[in-house]
């Protein structure tokens, strides 16, 4: 244990191995959502002390199975923190639905309890000297960060090594905020953050069963977070619901003039709207031509997502693609692989060996070194007339809703996310997955669908998304862990 | 290696010789198996390159802002710090 708070996995199941350790604590406050944990203990029926020993008890016996962190919190710091969260709901000092939930970031995000690596060598043992401002705004709403999760390396790629996918120890959590994903779906934080540049929070959220939320660019600062690409990533939560997906949103949201492409939008409590219902929106899909080549399985699960929406009054209706569609992906991929490649190039010249072992990075970021100036702005050229497009589409609908995906690493590194998801990192539109069914695979993994709306609009996806949710009962299930 | 023939795209070889001087010239180093594997990289991100330029965009489309993301159409950026 070091004397900054921070322990290594090792110590802290030596820790709490210990006599008077964590020892036989009743879990069952760690399967709450925030919301209702929230709820209970406003109410002065739930102990945050008592919900952050049942927070620590299933990392206990479940992290060492999921592998979901790479640093956790010193204990004894944590139960500190939930007895003063006690403390002042005792004193009606109560700050709200984060105060004295337990919650887990990725990390890229800055800390300045707790080292930050992007699971790099390159940065092992980095300790910043401030907090992401993330990290900070998720702490001034009273929320106790219990560790740093697991991602692959400097955050590339659809899998995470190192983690396993909670509904199949045998499988991977998808990624790359794979980590924040397995953890929530485990139980073992409320709720969580992620990345996203072609779809790094919504994969492993549909992987892992959880809900996953893209933000509009510019809607969560991303000072102090390890960026792919500046103009692609986004940062948002990953949670057990809806309603805990706006809690964490409504916390981590808001201008930060230490982030140039921070917005300077007004930031709605994006709970407060959220049981609106959707009776006479209009939802639009992809064309058949696009949902044809679906996996059957994720098409079966987004058709009967679909009946769900038009079983609640919303009407469903096919919009044309953008007409610039078959440029997203081509463009998506040229401007984050430069965009990767000039902040990588200090690491590149100087540390280049101490990339991963399996070279797949380090040769992406030297091919991505060797793209023109003149072919980046081309991409970004064709990313102007996408989004004008994208919002001509969206004046006849609502909502937008494409099927989930599934994703596996690509051996070149490329990202392996579907153009309808990294379209919307191209974009900067908001994106949510939520879970919508299981595979007929033994264990069953989980399934999604995706539902988009028009920027700064998070408050109409999140009501189409809770509405899904309150008429079915994919998340209420649980990992057989 | 072989040189490309004038007006043609370069072979994988002359690729690789291709990506080995452009990586020398831009002072990053190469190891073991680089030179392949990182034309073979090079090789997509130019057929991205082709996919690009060939769609229709009007000669005066200009690329964004990076401020300018997730704004509607000719919005004045109030919102953008």
């Amino acid at each position: 244990m070091t004397d900054q708070g921070r322990v290594t996995r090792r110590d802290f199941f030596r820790l709490w191995s210990r006599p008077g350790g964590v020892g036989s604590v009743d879990e069952a406050p760690a399967l709450l959502t925030i919301a209702e944990a929230g709820r209970r203990m406003a109410a002065r029926h739930l102990s945050p002390v008592e919900l952050l020993r049942a927070v620590l008890s299933r990392i206990r016996r479940l992290e060492p199975s999921v592998g979901a962190f790479l640093a956790l919190t010193d204990a004894e710091r944590c139960l500190e923190a939930a007895r003063q969260v006690e403390l002042e709901i005792a004193e009606g000092r109560y700050r709200g639905k984060l105060h004295g939930i337990p919650v887990a970031v990725k990390d890229t995000h800055y800390t300045r309890a707790l080292p930050t690596t992007a699971s790099s060598p390159i940065l092992a043992g980095f300790q910043p000297e401030f907090d992401a401002t993330v990290v900070r705004k998720l702490e001034e709403a009273g929320a106790i960060l219990v560790g740093k999760t697991n991602l692959p390396e400097w955050s590339f790629g659809g899998a995470t090594p190192g983690t396993l996918n909670p509904w199949d120890l045998g499988r991977d959590p998808g990624g790359s905020s794979g980590g924040s994903a397995a953890a929530v779906a485990a139980d073992l934080v409320l709720g969580a953050t992620g990345g996203d540049t072609s779809g790094s929070i919504r994969s492993p959220s549909i992987a892992c069963g959880v809900v996953g939320l893209k933000p509009t660019f510019g809607r969560v600062s991303c000072h102090g977070v390890i960026p792919i690409s500046w103009t692609l990533d986004h940062v948002g939560p990953i949670a057990k619901s809806v309603e805990d997906a706006a809690i964490l949103l409504t916390a981590m949201a808001g201008h930060d003039p230490w982030d140039p492409n921070s917005a300077k939008e007004p930031v709605p409590v994006f709970t407060a709207r959220l049981r609106r219902g959707i009776r006479g929106w209009t939802i639009g899909t992809p064309p058949a031509s696009v949902l044809d080549t679906q996996p059957p399985d994720i098409r079966q699960a987004y058709e009967a997502a679909l009946d769900v929406l038009r079983g609640l009054g919303a009407t469903v209706r096919e919009v044309p693609l953008p007409p610039i569609f078959p440029a997203a992906q081509a463009s998506h991929r040229v401007i984050r692989i430069a965009e990767a490649a000039a902040y990588h190039r200090p690491y590149l010249t100087l540390q280049p060996e101490h990339y991963g072992p399996s070279s797949s990075i380090r040769r992406q970021l030297l091919a991505g070194s060797l793209i023109s100036a003149a072919a980046y702005q081309r991409a970004q050229q064709v990313r102007r007339v996408l989004i004008h497009q994208l919002w001509e589409v969206f004046e006849e609908i609502d909502v937008y809703a494409t099927p989930g995906w599934r994703t596996a690493s690509d051996p070149m590194g490329f990202p392996s996310g579907p153009v309808l998801s990294a379209m919307f990192n191209l974009t900067g539109f908001p994106a949510l997955v939520l879970p919508a069914g299981f595979t007929e695979d033994e264990p069953p993994l989980p399934l999604g669908f995706q539902i988009v709306g028009r920027p700064f609009e998070e408050d109409v996806v999140l009501a189409a998304a809770h509405a899904y949710e309150q008429a079915t009962d994919w998340h209420h299930r649980k990992p057989p862990l | 290696m072989t040189d490309p023939a004038p007006g043609q795209p370069p072979t994988d070889s002359s690729l690789g010789r291709i990506v080995a001087e452009l990586c020398a010239l831009h002072g990053l180093q190469l190891g073991p198996g680089d030179v392949e594997a990182v034309a073979a990289i090079y090789a997509e991100y130019l057929r991205f390159i082709d996919t690009i330029l060939a769609a229709p965009l009007a000669p005066e489309a200009q690329p964004p802002l990076h401020l300018e993301i997730g704004q509607p159409p000719g919005a004045s950026l109030p919102g953008r710090g």
